[in-house]
C-alpha cells in the first residue's frame, strides 16, 4: 500500500504566496507568455504545428535508423560518438573524456539533460571545476538551488533577488540597474569561457543526415562553449534526432515561437564534428538513453516528441500558481508531471495529480503531445500497480458501493444535502484533515436547495 | 440526430442531471428540463441515475468508470438523445469513457451508442434552432469558458448566442479560457492552489464590471461561487441555463 504524501500540495501551499514568486509570475505572464501567445497567433502556425508534430513522430518511429545514421555522419565529420545507458554511465563518460584530454576547467551552456543526469555534481566529484554560463543557470548554480522552468530557470526570482544573491556571492555590493547585474555576470563568465579546457553543451536537435548538433540560445554562450575550449562534449537524449536540415528548419520555426515568442532565437549554432573554422580540436557526442527506450516502447511514447520549449508550463494555471519548485523535479509543469515519474520513479507519483486536466497545455503544445491524457494514464498505472493512496481507495470503495445502488444513493443524496445545508448554516467549513476539508481553504459552499433535483416533486413536469 | 431524422415527432430526450447539479444546485437541472420542454422535446429524468463515472475516470479507476457509464447508458436506453447541463460530463463520456472499452469488449457497443447520443445542453438547443424567451431582467454577463466544454467539445459560441438572444449583454472577461482551478478531486487534494486559481478568476470577473458571471459547468460554478462567498463579494455566478428561462 502506498502512503504517497501530497508533496506537491504541501510545497505549493508553502511557496505560492512568496511575494517574489507572485511578482515574477505576473511579469512572466505579461511579457514571456504574452509574447509567445502573439507569435502562436501567426496564421500559418497551425500548419507548422502539424508539420512539427509529424516530424517528431516520424523520427521516433524510425529512431534506431536515424541514430545510426547520425553516428556514422558525425564520426565521418571527426566527432566521437558515445552511448550512455543511464545517468551514471553518462557522468562517467564525461569525466573520462576530461581525463583523457587533461581538462580541468569546464564551462557549460544550458542543458536540461545535464540537469537530469546530475552532471555538475558528477564532474565536481571527479575534481573538475564546472561553471554554468547561461545567466539563469549561473544564478541557479550560485544559489545552490534548481531551475523552476525549463527555458527560464530563474523565472521564480525577481531581479532584486538576483541582485542580493550576487552581492552575497560576488562580494562587490548591490548594482543599480538590471544592465549592471547582467554586466557583473558577464565580467565573470567571459574570461572563464575563453580559458576553459572543455565546453559542454546540450542539443536542441541532432541532425542525422549531417551528423550535426544544433543548439539555440539567446545569450550566445552556447556558441562560446561549443567553439572556444579545445574539447567539446555535446550531450543529448537519444530522442533528439531528426532526419535532415529541412526538418531542422521547420522545427526551428516552431521552437522559439512556442518558447519565447521569438521568430528566431538570437543564436542558432550548428556544430558538425570538428569541421570548419572555430571548431574545437575534439568533439565528443554522448547519446543518453536514461529510460527513453523504455518510454518509446510504452503507451507514453508521444512524450518523447517533446522539444523542451516550456509552452505547457507557460499555459498551465497550476504551474503559474504553484511555481516550478513545487514539482521538486528537474522537469516541471505538465511535461514534468509526465516525464518525472518515468525518469525518476514513483517518488514523483504526486505530479500527475497536480493538474486540473484543463487541457491548456496540450492545446498549445507545438508538437501536440496529449499531456492530460498521459497524466490520466499514469494515474491508471498507479491504480493498477496498487500505488493509489489508501484514502482514495477507501473513498472510491464507499462511493462505488452507493453509486451502483440507486436507492442507497438516493438516501445518501438526501442525507448529504441536509448535512451540506447544516454545514453552510454553521458558516464553518470542514477541518482540513477530513476528506474534502481542503475545499474550505479560503473557499465556502453555498447551501444547496431543500431537496436533490430528482426527489423534489416540485421539479417534476 | 434522431430529432432531425423525424422532425415532426416529439423526441424523448433524457436529462442527465449530473450528480453535482442534482445534489448541490437542483435549480440548474430544473432550468435544463424547462429548456428541453421549451424546444419541443419530451424530457425524461430517470430517477435512478447516479453519476456518469467521470470522477473514477480521472482517478485512474477505469473499471469503476466503465461500470458507471454502462449503468447510466442502460437508464437512457429508450431516449433519442441524452442531454446534460455540463461540458465536463459530456466531454468525459464522449471523448474518454467510451474509448475505455476495447472494440470487442462486453459493453463496448452500448457505451459507443450512449456516447453518440449524448450532447451538451447548449449544443443540443442549437440543433433544435431554439430561441429563448426574452429575459425579464436582462443582465450584463461575463462568460467563463469552462475547460472541458471548451477543449473537448468546442463549446463557446452556443451559450453566448443563447444569452444574447435572451437579451443579455456579454462583456469581455480577461483570461476567459483559463481554468478556474476546480478539476474535480484537485479542488480538495490541492485546496490552497485551487482556491488561489478561483481567486484569480474572481478578480477577472469583478474587473469585468458585469452584473453576473455565467458558465456551463457545475464544478466551476461551485468553485468560483465558493470563492466569491468567502471573500464576501456578491457577484452572482450562474449556469447559463438559469439565464434563459425568462
Amino acid at each position: 500500500m502506498s502512503t504517497a504524501p501530497l508533496n506537491f500540495a504541501r510545497r505549493a501551499e508553502l511557496g505560492k504566496d512568496n511575494p517574489a514568486l507572485r511578482q515574477a509570475m505576473a511579469t512572466a505572464k505579461q511579457q514571456l507568455f504574452a509574447n509567445a501567445d502573439k507569435a502562436m497567433a501567426h496564421p500559418d502556425y497551425a500548419q507548422w504545428r502539424d508539420e512539427g508534430a509529424r516530424i517528431r513522430a516520424d523520427a521516433l518511429a524510425r529512431l534506431p535508423e536515424l541514430l545510426e545514421r547520425f553516428e556514422e555522419r558525425a564520426t565521418a565529420a571527426g566527432a566521437v560518438v558515445h552511448w550512455a545507458s543511464d545517468a551514471a554511465a553518462a557522468r562517467k563518460l564525461v569525466a573520462d573524456i576530461a581525463r583523457q584530454h587533461n581538462c580541468r576547467s569546464v564551462v557549460k551552456s544550458k542543458s536540461m539533460l545535464t540537469e537530469e543526469i546530475g552532471l555538475n555534481d558528477g564532474l565536481a566529484a571527479a575534481g573538475l571545476d564546472v561553471l554554468e554560463t547561461d545567466l539563469g543557470e549561473y544564478v541557479v548554480q550560485l544559489s545552490g538551488g534548481r531551475p523552476s522552468h525549463i527555458i527560464a530557470p530563474i523565472i521564480h526570482m525577481t531581479s532584486q533577488d538576483v541582485n542580493n544573491l550576487f552581492a552575497a556571492k560576488h562580494g562587490d555590493g548591490l548594482h543599480d540597474s538590471k544592465e549592471d547585474i547582467v554586466a557583473a555576470a558577464r565580467q565573470r563568465l567571459r574570461p572563464r569561457m575563453r580559458s576553459a579546457d572543455m565546453g559542454v553543451t546540450g542539443a536542441n536537435f541532432l541532425v542525422a543526415d549531417t551528423g550535426s548538433v544544433a543548439i539555440v540560445t539567446n545569450e550566445g554562450n552556447g556558441r562560446f562553449c561549443g567553439s572556444l575550449p579545445r574539447v567539446r562534449v555535446s550531450i543529448a537524449g537519444i530522442e533528439k534526432v531528426i532526419p535532415g536540415l529541412a526538418e531542422l528548419g521547420k522545427m526551428l520555426r516552431l521552437l522559439p515561437r512556442a518558447a519565447t515568442g521569438q521568430h528566431s532565437s538570437a543564436y542558432v549554432s550548428i556544430g558538425t564534428g570538428v569541421r570548419g573554422e572555430g571548431q574545437p580540436e575534439h568533439h565528443h557526442v554522448i547519446l543518453v538513453d536514461g529510460g527513453r527506450s523504455k518510454l518509446l516502447a510504452s503507451k507514453y511514447h508521444e512524450m518523447l516528441r517533446c522539444i523542451r520549449c516550456g509552452s505547457c508550463m507557460n499555459h498551465c494555471p497550476v504551474y503559474q500558481v504553484a511555481g516550478g519548485l513545487s514539482y521538486n523535479s528537474v522537469y516541471v509543469g505538465p511535461m514534468g508531471a509526465v516525464l518525472s515519474p518515468h525518469l525518476f520513479g514513483p517518488d514523483h507519483d504526486d505530479l500527475p495529480h497536480a493538474a486540473t486536466m484543463c487541457g491548456a497545455c496540450s492545446a498549445h503544445c507545438p508538437v501536440k503531445i496529449p499531456l492530460p491524457e498521459l497524466m490520466r494514464k499514469l494515474r491508471e498505472d498507479q491504480v493498477d500497480a496498487g500505488r493509489e493512496t489508501w484514502l482514495q481507495r477507501a473513498l472510491f470503495a464507499i462511493w462505488m458501493y452507493a453509486a451502483t445502488r440507486p436507492r442507497l444513493y438516493a438516501a445518501g443524496s438526501r442525507l448529504g444535502s441536509a448535512l451540506l445545508r447544516a454545514l453552510a448554516w454553521s458558516r464553518r467549513g470542514l477541518p482540513a484533515a477530513l476528506p474534502g476539508g481542503r475545499w474550505f481553504t479560503n473557499r465556502s459552499l453555498r447551501a444547496p436547495a431543500r431537496k436533490p433535483f430528482r426527489f423534489d416533486e416540485a421539479n417534476r413536469p | 440526430m434522431p430529432a432531425a431524422a423525424t422532425p415532426t415527432a416529439t423526441p424523448a430526450v433524457g436529462l442527465l442531471s449530473t450528480c453535482l447539479a442534482d445534489l448541490l444546485r437542483p435549480e440548474i437541472a430544473v432550468a435544463a428540463r424547462r429548456l428541453l420542454a421549451a424546444c419541443g422535446c419530451e424530457p425524461r429524468v430517470p430517477a435512478a441515475q447516479t453519476c456518469c463515472g467521470q470522477p473514477a475516470l480521472n482517478a485512474g479507476r477505469r473499471a469503476d468508470a466503465k461500470k458507471l457509464l454502462l449503468q447510466m447508458a442502460g437508464l437512457f436506453e429508450d431516449c433519442d438523445a441524452v442531454v446534460a447541463p455540463s461540458g465536463s460530463c459530456i466531454g468525459a463520456i464522449k471523448v474518454h469513457m467510451a474509448a475505455l472499452f476495447e472494440p470487442a469488449e462486453t459493453g463496448a457497443d452500448e457505451a459507443q451508442a450512449f456516447a453518440a447520443k449524448c450532447m451538451e445542453l447548449s449544443q443540443f438547443l442549437a440543433t433544435r434552432a431554439f430561441e429563448p424567451q426574452p429575459a425579464s431582467q436582462p443582465l450584463s454577463i461575463a462568460y467563463h469558458d469552462s475547460c472541458a466544454g471548451l477543449r473537448e467539445l468546442g463549446l463557446g459560441a452556443e451559450p453566448r448566442r443563447l444569452l444574447e438572444r435572451a437579451g443579455h449583454r456579454l462583456v469581455p472577461l480577461e483570461d476567459n479560457e483559463v481554468c478556474c482551478g476546480f478539476g474535480g478531486s484537485f479542488a480538495v487534494k490541492f485546496g490552497a492552489v485551487s482556491a488561489h486559481m478561483a481567486e484569480d478568476k474572481c478578480s477577472c470577473a469583478l474587473a469585468s464590471g458585469a452584473d453576473a458571471l455565467a458558465m456551463g459547468d457545475l464544478g466551476c460554478i461551485l468553485n468560483i461561487e465558493g470563492r466569491m462567498l468567502n471573500r464576501q463579494d456578491s457577484m452572482p455566478v450562474y449556469h447559463y441555463a438559469q439565464l434563459l428561462t425568462g
